[in-house]
């Protein structure tokens, strides 16, 4: 079976554990603990034309003092960036991780999720996403919420398809 | 100590483990301990494969690479979380050099951090949770800042409201007087055009008969212009009343009653209503004398409104003008019954009122007058069979 790298990044506390945890085993948890470091699982995604073993590095998230460690993101294959739809700034360094990510590594496949979409009512999430959208037309951006369960295999079968293209 | 005692005690709290694999990635040789930070206890399970056993070396060929061609010192990933309660960093250094001096392993080293790893994760739990409670409470301020606005947006608009509101009420309560007033000239028009009227026929039966001399007609046109000139006096009086002057000024109290007084007089009397002014002639005030006659005015009507409820022999309105503490006062007491002690105390809050038809707006708007626009005050007590109502003015302009 085809393995692939696949990170997410964003700041702290956008949810990044928590999607992985909900993609993984399918469980989610209301109590916010900080990752430290970097935490890899497994998990085997079918794609359209495979099935793909993916090594999902949890990384630890980044805050206005420090960055990400970019050794994390050496020999990935594809990236997930993520914000939280009620913190503005979070959105605001999406176009910063998505620059790290491409220095490492040329032409790596993106999507974006804009998380958390279960603390804000449907319109204003429809808002954030159509801008979010705009701004960055060339990536696939997902509403997502790991608590409720909404768009969380969209984002990473989207993304193993987009690997297993390049 | 012997040096092997040395060994053991450096050995027994190491907190390093490896891997030893050479170029084809095969693991060759490992520590006792390695397995604790791998999902597997036996090797044959993982094929010897290091990528297998180390997942987190997946996708660095490339440096794996570079390290066996001495092209890179070595490569470190630091804080990995291993079996969700150890952490760890990887090192992967070159190990042996072959006889062409290429190095053919590498060492893949487990440096056990779980310790150093845990206290900072409590370190950062509690800076991100504080990052996020500044950023909240930043939110909430923004947000009450924001409600702030709204809010003296909302007391704003309905302090204009007010304003207006206020103003719309002056001016009903104004033009209820005016209606007052004018239904008094109308009075008080009557006897001169009645006069006239008489004189007027008086002249014409007399040039029919030919009784008409220059003298009789001198002294019936000379009537005719006295009352002619008495009506013209009214209508000035109460052009003066409702002539809306803005700005205070030092005017004579006693005469700015007098002239409300000529304009009412006629209509009390036909009541039956003795109206007395009396007090000192010669005080001043500083205010708005139009205003001031209006309140007047409004405070007579409610006499005599009482008055035509429960009429009797001795009805009596008594002004009284007097200076006291540097204040005009002005009193205007009635014996007509007083005001009901249950009402007393609001009997100046809009919509009161003891009339049956009462809008409640006058004494409301005379307090708004005397308080507001001339720095006073109007307050009441009932006295004996009546009520008292008591203006007090400033005498000099620094107190307005």
């Amino acid at each position: 079976m085809i393995s692939k790298k696949i990170t997410l990044i964003g700041d702290f506390s956008t949810g990044k554990t928590s999607l992985i945890s909900r993609f993984v085993d399918n469980q989610f948890s209301d109590k916010y603990l900080s990752t430290i470091g970097v935490k890899i699982s497994k998990k085997n995604i079918k794609t359209d034309s495979t099935i793909m073993q993916g090594l999902i590095w949890d990384i630890e998230g980044g805050t206005e003092s420090k960055p990400i460690n970019t050794t994390y993101l050496r020999g990935m294959h594809g990236c997930i960036v993520v914000a939280d739809i009620t913190r503005e700034e979070t959105q605001k360094n999406i176009s910063l991780y998505i620059k790290t990510a491409r220095q490492i590594v040329k032409d790596i496949p993106i999507v974006i999720a804009l998380n958390k979409s279960d603390k804000l009512d449907i319109l204003s999430s429809q808002d954030i996403l159509e801008k979010i959208q705009n701004i960055y037309n060339q990536y696939n951006v997902f509403l997502t919420s790991a608590k409720n369960d909404l768009n969380v295999e969209e984002a990473f079968i989207t993304l193993a398809n987009k690997i297993l293209k390049t | 100590m012997h040096i092997q005692e040395v060994f053991n005690a450096i050995y027994s709290n190491h907190c390093y483990e490896y891997f030893v694999i050479d170029k084809n990635y095969k693991v060759i040789e490992y520590s006792d301990k390695i397995f604790k930070f791998c999902d597997t206890d036996t090797l044959e399970e993982k094929k010897y494969d290091i990528f297998l056993l180390v997942p987190e070396l997946f996708g660095l060929e490339n440096d794996l690479s570079k390290i066996f061609n001495g092209e890179l010192k070595m490569h470190k990933i630091p804080f990995i979380s291993k079996n969700g309660d150890k952490y760890v960093n990887i090192y992967i250094h070159p190990g042996r050099k072959d006889d062409e001096n290429h190095y053919e392993t590498l060492i893949i080293l487990f440096e056990d951090i779980t310790k150093i790893a845990t206290a900072k994760q409590q370190l950062i739990q509690e800076k991100n949770e504080n990052a996020l409670l500044i950023k909240e409470i930043s939110v909430k301020n923004t947000q009450l800042e924001q409600y702030n606005n709204h809010m003296q947006k909302l007391v704003k608009e309905e302090i204009r409201k007010n304003l207006e509101k206020q103003k719309m009420l002056e001016l009903q309560a104004r033009y209820s007087q005016m209606g007052e007033i004018i239904g008094m000239i109308t009075h008080q028009w009557k006897q001169p055009l009645n006069a006239i009227s008489m004189m007027t026929n008086v002249l014409k039966l007399k040039q029919n008969n030919g009784a008409i001399n220059i003298k009789l007609l001198n002294e019936k046109l000379d009537d005719i212009l006295m009352q002619v000139s008495y009506m013209s006096q009214t209508v000035n009086d109460f052009q003066h009343f409702f002539n809306p002057i803005k700005d205070k000024i030092y005017f004579n109290v006693y005469d700015s009653i007098q002239s409300v007084l000529e304009l009412v007089k006629s209509e009390y009397f036909h009541k039956n209503i003795n109206v007395v002014l009396s007090g000192d002639k010669s005080l001043q005030a500083v205010g708005l004398p139009n205003e001031l006659n209006q309140v007047v005015l409004s405070l007579l009507k409610n006499s005599k409104d009482e008055f035509v409820k429960h009429p009797h022999d001795h009805m009596k309105i008594s002004i009284d003008i007097f200076s006291s503490d540097n204040k005009a006062v002005i009193t205007v007491s009635d014996n007509a019954g007083g005001i009901p002690e249950d009402i007393i105390d609001n009997i100046f809050d809009i919509y009161i009122t003891t009339k049956k038809d009462g809008s409640g707006l006058g004494l409301n708007i005379s307090k708004n007058m005397i308080e507001e626009h001339m720095n006073g005050r109007l307050y009441v007590t009932n006295i004996k069979n009546g009520a008292k109502f008591t203006i007090e003015l400033p005498t000099v302009m620094e107190d307005v």
